[in-house]
Formats: structure tokens, sequence, C-alpha cells
């Protein structure tokens, strides 16, 4: 899944260990989730947009071909 | 002090516990032990204290140092690294279970019955357990 994940935590001036930090999980999740190897859970990716501020839908985009 | 620090601390001194009950008891009734159970109990000893101490360093690394600990308590409850562990736990129960299964048909051919046997029973209970839980996991979910 696309994310605009790395884009919003450098507009906030964070490191992945800082947003690791604050989400409760590992840096290697961070990177893992900006390079789109992984796809977070619900809660996570709420976790994630509460953070930020923003929506759901402003950080991770649904592209249904992707994924079928 | 966070939970995983100190599970880790808990972990540690469980695992020096075990590993010197295991180290001293050949040692105290080394009289009643065959030598090949006293090298086995060597040898298990020094893997679970190895490990213990691993994790006792670790511990008090983190219990020392905020972010290590914070660092802890993240990988410990990450759900990328549970989903990985129980991943690699779910392949490696598959693999294991066809090596034995392959083993006992081995043993059954090269007239081995009792390995083969005991091996049979060992699947079967593990093939249970399975079932078990796999029950347990779907009621809950």
């Amino acid at each position: 899944m696309k994310n605009r994940l790395e884009e919003y935590r450098k507009q906030n001036n964070e490191k992945q260990e800082d947003l690791a930090n604050a989400v409760n999980v590992s840096r290697q999740t961070i990177i893992s989730i900006e390079k789109g190897k992984y796809n977070p859970s619900i809660l996570l990716a709420f976790k994630i947009a509460k953070h930020f501020g923003k929506a759901i839908e402003e950080i991770f985009i649904y592209e249904e071909a992707e994924n079928e | 002090m966070n939970k995983a620090v100190k599970r880790r601390l808990f972990s540690a001194i469980f695992c020096i516990i075990i590993g010197t009950i295991f180290f001293v008891y050949p040692i105290i009734f080394s009289e009643n032990i065959r030598t090949e159970l006293h090298d086995y109990m060597n040898g298990f000893a020094s893997g679970v204290i190895a490990v213990g101490l691993y994790f006792l360093v670790t511990g008090i690394i983190a219990l020392n140092s905020p972010s290590k600990g914070k660092e802890l308590e993240n990988e410990m409850k990450d759900e990328r690294l549970n989903k990985i562990n129980d991943c690699a736990m779910a392949i490696t129960f598959r693999m294991t279970l066809l090596l034995e299964a392959l083993v006992s048909i081995v043993c059954a051919f090269t007239n081995n019955m009792d390995i083969s046997k005991y091996i049979g029973i060992a699947i079967c209970f593990q093939l249970v357990l399975y079932l078990i839980v796999y029950f347990i996991v779907k009621r809950n979910n």
C-alpha cells in the first residue's frame, strides 16, 4: 500500500526513531511501512494518523487494483 | 522500570537459576548419573546460562538507559515483529512435522521400530495440540 508517511514525517522534522517511539513500534517497522513493504493494522494506522493530526486516507493511499 | 525490562530481567534470572541447577545437579549426584546424561546436562546448562547472561546484560543496559528501555518495550509490543515471529513459528512447525514423519518412515523401514513408534506418538500429540489451539484461537477471533 502506498503512503505518504515519509513526507509527513519529514514535514514534522521527525526521525524514524521519534515516530516509532510515539506510536510504540520499532524503527524497523516504520522503515518497512515507509517503503511500502508492510501494511500496518488499522489500529496502528489510526495511531499514526492521530500523531500527525490527519485522516487515515491522507496518509495511506488505498488503490483497489494493487490490492486485488 | 517498564514491563519489558522487568520481563527481560525475570527471564534472565530464571534462565541462570535453571542453568545452574542443571550444571550443579550432575556434580552432586555424579554417582547415579551416566556419563552421557552428565554431558547432556552440561551442554543444556551452558546454553541456558548463556541465554540468561545475554538477557541479563541487555536488561541491565535497558534499565540504565530510558531510550534503550523504550526500544525494548516497543520491540515487545511491535505488531510487525510479532507477526514475523508467528509466521516463522508456523512455517517451522509445518516443516518439523514433515521432517518427523520422514524420519519415522525411514526408521520403520530400517528396523528401528521403537524410534519410529515414539516419533509417531510425538506427531500425533503435536497434531492434537494444534487442533485444540486452533479451535481456541478461532473461538476468540
